[in-house]
């Protein structure tokens, strides 16, 4: 039951969000709060199992009756990877309460705020534990309303435009995707007589070669617009830099983790064949991505803009790991998900905060601001310093892993791709040098971190060093994930029904 | 012949004859909107209790067939038509002209619309057809000074009458080269692999214009707007569920039974599905007016329900009974709360057309705006929403058949249709720019309720459509013969 629950708990309190405005931010806090207690508590009660006892590998399984003529179930679960994704995200999911406390575009209709914020995060926690493809699917539409009203009504000037364009990408995707479910529920159902859309028992259907690729194709489309990669990123800026502060969090932090996510868990166990094919596309795609993001990064005089491109150019470490298909590569993978949630989340914490100070986030009007805001400023640099890639912050240790991982395999994409860190230096310091140092333009009197703020901050700081020092605890968790997908990657074409059967083989370890 | 046995398959139609008949009488002896709005409440009320008498799909003298698709099927038109009523009451008491008539129309309307969907006969469809054609060009031109509504109602009656007449020629060509005006010996016929001939092929060609017209099908498509734009909002809300429904479960009888020239049939369904997605959702993109908007939109839904139909089979029978469902709910919501936000004006009812009225409802009345947001996300095939298992529905039932084409125009016009219905909703959600008011309604508790059963069912259906789509996989087949 708890996984319902955690589910539940969220739902609920978005409606008595709604229902009690005035009590709505105390709500927020109390289910989120509560979620990620009982989120936790189930993750370190399971410390260092490999595989749990169960026998498909579960920590927490449950499954409900829901539309059973269809084959389709209720089925929610967690292994270390989703419940890591899952903690994380009602992690910054907490945060992102917190640091709309204080935030004058959230004055009104405060209820409804914190009822779509809720929604959100529970949309996005359902995305991590669903198995069954057409819950999988309910919950990665559902994840877009909440967002869409989140950026249509405390959103910034173009606010309809951004939240339309952000709509109508996702949503057009993720019908490609929903063809592809529909397609391969169907390819089963014809091979073995039952219909179902249960992720276990499609796992081991076998496909031709050219079906499994255009399976896959609808699969990656909508991930690939979900993550930004590189020529489906247009609707990223505009969302990204219209989103009220505690959204954009989300959005960036977490949203885009669900594209990796469903990479991970479905497209390449599901069609690995297929997946082996698409790499070395999917590799260009994801360097060309890292180059161009960066370089748009620097171009950028929004500050919030700049944070949104960065976060492009990083979206190209995870797919480039996601395609190497290699275990380091893996590791680094789930790591920088983690990591990038967090540094990413404090990024466009700092450009929020500034931006309910001055009103504006444009680069050229700010600067010296470490004078008036000498907190901020400081947590503003351990975020620069870990979207840069400084050894100890969490994010330089799975990038590392990343571009290991595919050395081993591609050498030439491999070091341009770290050319992406050299270029992720020079745009991150921007940060830092045009908003805190030089002389400043205007007086700001007091205006640094409130109490509140300054404990959100505090807490994105423990969390991304405690990354970066103790990667293991959270390496240890995927581990299964990662070998699952190792074998995945190596399994010969001839063996590519016998997947299924991976969980079972790690078991004996 | 009298087959007293078959009496309750008819019982329905039966009460509704009986109940317009009595509704006249009442409005002779004293004029009263209450009473006689009451009275068509119980009317509908006891023709969906006496639909539970049924038992066993029967046919009755070839003319009607009362199997579990008709049975369903009028089950979902009765229950639209008592939330019209509903929605009538308050849209009508306000208006100076005699209105307890406007009931009785509806009565009618509502047994030739429940009467088509059994109809098994050439004969029996026609009749069913006339009885609601005629009663609509009423309805839709019932507030008489209202120019628009009668500007509408003459376009509706033009228009249909040409469309029946195109209907009974083809039938009389079906007839010169069969002999046959009934379903079921089409479908014998077919059964025998008769081949069809010029006259047969042309006569369908006939019948496929005549049945377009009806069913609002580019390129037949040219009145919807118009007549939903003119007619008040109660009798859109008829035109488009009610009416459309009807027409759309004869359409698969009738098809379902010509067997004969099957493949081309499917082919002429493809491109008019193809057409109305397309051109329905392109069109409505453009709308200004939020009746215009959804009368194109209309025209895509049932191009999304011919998807099912050419996939054909049961699956696709099923997906299309549960779409209308779907549509039905959210049809009648969004007309129900246009003609709830109407006000009394000078020649009845003043509705807020454009879109721009609309702006910043959620800031006045969180409610409605949250309903019609939700109506629109139900249309637009999202989450949460009926819509969204109906699409769901229809895509499984399209890629089941392996129409690759058709599905891939779905998504494409569903991302247009996406984009026009949340326009709709950020309109409501955004700061009005000059303060708009919006009058309370004396008669909100009746109106407010039938809204929170939409609201409800809405979201049911699109969170937990198990039941609904356990009840249709076991009653809804059809019977040949």
């Amino acid at each position: 039951m708890i996984l319902t629950w955690l589910l539940l708990i969220l739902l609920i309190g978005g409606v008595l969000a709604w229902l009690f405005a005035a009590w709505s931010r105390w709500i927020a806090t109390l289910a989120v709060l509560l979620d990620l207690v009982l989120a936790l508590q189930l993750w370190l009660a399971h410390p260092l199992i490999s595989v749990a006892n169960s026998p498909a590998g579960w920590i927490a399984e449950e499954q409900y009756r829901w539309i059973p003529l269809l084959g389709a179930s209720l089925h929610l679960a967690v292994d270390g990877f989703s419940l890591v994704m899952v903690i994380l995200t009602l992690f910054v999911g907490l945060l992102c309460v917190w640091i709309s406390w204080h935030d004058p575009s959230t004055r009104e209709k405060t209820g409804f705020f914190h009822f779509h914020l809720l929604w959100l995060i529970a949309g996005i926690a359902g995305v991590f534990m669903a198995m069954d493809l057409l819950l999988f699917y309910f919950f990665w539409e559902l994840m877009l309303i909440p967002m869409f009203f989140l950026i249509s009504i405390w959103g910034g000037e173009t606010r309809r435009k951004a939240s339309l364009k952000f709509f109508l990408f996702t949503q057009f995707s993720g019908l490609f995707m929903l063809i592809a479910i529909l397609a391969l529920y169907i390819f089963h159902g014809q091979q073995t007589g039952q219909y179902s859309f249960d992720y276990p028992v499609l796992l081991g259907t076998s496909l031709s070669r050219p079906v499994a690729g255009w399976l896959l194709a609808g699969f990656l489309l909508a991930f690939l617009v979900k993550l930004p990669a590189l020529p489906f990123h247009s609707w990223l800026p505009d969302a990204y830099t219209q989103s009220p502060t505690g959204g954009v969090a989300l959005l960036a932090g977490l949203m885009s983790k669900t594209a990796a996510y469903g990479m991970l868990r479905f497209a390449l166990p599901l069609f690995p064949e297929a997946a082996r094919m698409f790499a070395p596309v999917m590799i260009v795609l994801a360097v060309a991505g890292i180059l161009y993001g960066a370089k748009l990064a620097y171009a950028q005089t929004d500050l919030k803009r700049l944070i949104a491109f960065s976060s492009f150019s990083h979206m190209g470490f995870i797919l480039l790991g996601i395609f190497s298909m290699q275990e380091l590569a893996y590791q680094g993978v789930i790591l920088e998900m983690v990591a990038h949630a967090i540094s990413i989340s404090g990024l466009f914490f700092v450009a929020g905060m500034l931006r309910v100070r001055l009103g504006h986030t444009r680069l050229d009007e700010m600067g010296g601001f470490w004078e008036y805001m000498p907190r901020m400023g400081g947590a503003a640099m351990v975020f620069v310093m870990a979207s840069l890639g400084l050894p100890g912050l969490g994010n330089f240790i799975a990038e590392f892993l990343i571009l290991a991982g595919a050395y081993q395999v591609h050498v030439v994409w491999a070091v341009l791709a770290s050319l992406g860190l050299i270029a992720s230096m020079i745009y991150s310091l921007v940060i830092l040098q045009k908003v805190f140092h030089g002389k400043s333009k205007q007086s700001l009197g007091k205006a640094d971190m409130k109490p509140l703020e300054a404990l959100v901050m505090a807490c994105l700081i423990l969390a991304i060093v405690w990354i970066g020092i103790f990667p293991q605890r959270i390496v240890r968790s995927v581990q299964p994930v990662v070998q699952q997908l190792k074998q995945v990657a190596q399994v010969s074409p001839s063996d590519a029904g016998q997947i299924g059967l991976g969980h079972d083989k790690i078991s004996l370890k | 012949m009298w087959h007293q046995h078959l009496l309750p398959a008819l019982f329905p139609q039966i009460i509704l004859t009986g109940a317009a008949v009595v509704g006249i009488l009442l409005i002779a002896l004293k004029r009263s909107h209450a009473v006689i709005s009451l009275f068509t409440l119980l009317a509908f009320i006891l023709a969906l209790a006496s639909l539970g008498k049924i038992y066993g799909a029967t046919s009755v003298d070839g003319l009607f067939v009362v199997d579990g698709l008709g049975i369903f099927v009028e089950g979902l038109i009765l229950i639209a038509a008592f939330f019209i009523t509903i929605f009538s009451y308050p849209y009508f008491s306000q208006a100076a002209v005699e209105r307890e008539e406007y009931h009785v129309l509806l009565l009618l309307a509502t047994l030739g619309a429940t009467s088509m969907v059994i109809s098994n006969h050439f004969i029996s469809f026609f009749l069913s057809l006339e009885i609601l054609s005629v009663s609509l060009y009423t309805l839709i031109a019932y507030p008489k000074k209202a120019t628009a509504s009668v500007e509408a109602g003459v376009k509706y009656l033009m228009l249909a009458a040409v469309s029946s007449a195109i209907l009974v020629f083809g039938f009389g060509l079906i007839y010169v080269e069969t002999g046959q005006l009934s379903l079921s010996g089409l479908n014998t016929l077919s059964a025998s692999g008769g081949e069809g001939g010029l006259w047969l092929t042309v006569g369908i060609g006939l019948v496929i214009a005549g049945l377009g017209f009806k069913l609002a099908l580019v390129p037949f498509h040219l009145w919807t707007p118009d007549v939903y734009a003119g007619a008040p909002a109660p009798t859109s809300a008829f035109v488009a569920t009610v009416s459309k429904g009807s027409v759309f479960v004869f359409l698969w009888r009738l098809f379902d039974s010509v067997g004969i020239l099957h493949q081309a049939i499917l082919v002429i369904f493809a491109v008019i599905a193809i057409a109305s997605m397309l051109i329905g959702n392109w069109l409505a993109l453009l709308q200004q007016q939020i009746k215009r908007l959804l009368a194109y939109s209309s025209i895509a839904h049932l191009g999304y329900l011919i998807v099912a139909f050419v996939a054909s089979g049961e699956t696709g029978l099923h997906a299309a009974v549960f779409y209308l469902v779907a549509y039905f709910i959210s049809m009648l919501g969004a007309f129900g709360i246009i003609g709830y936000l109407s006000e009394p004006g000078e020649n009845g009812q003043q509705e807020r057309l454009s879109l721009a009225s609309y702006t910043g409802l959620f800031w006045q009345k969180p409610g409605l705006a949250v309903l019609l947001s939700l109506i629109m996300l139900s249309l637009a095939g999202i989450p949460l929403t009926a819509g969204f298992m109906g699409k769901f529905y229809i895509l499984l039932s399209g890629v089941y058949s392996t129409q690759w084409l058709l599905v891939i125009v779905l998504i494409l016009s569903s991302v247009i249709g996406l984009f026009y219905y949340l326009r709709v909703v950020i309109q409501l959600f955004s700061k009005p720019q000059a303060h708009i008011t919006y009058l309370a309604s004396p008669y909100a508790v009746s109106t407010g309720l039938a809204f929170l059963i939409l609201f409800i069912l809405l979201i049911w259906f699109g969170v937990a459509p198990g039941r609904l789509i356990d009840q249709i996989e076991q009653m809804v087949h059809v019977l040949k013969g």
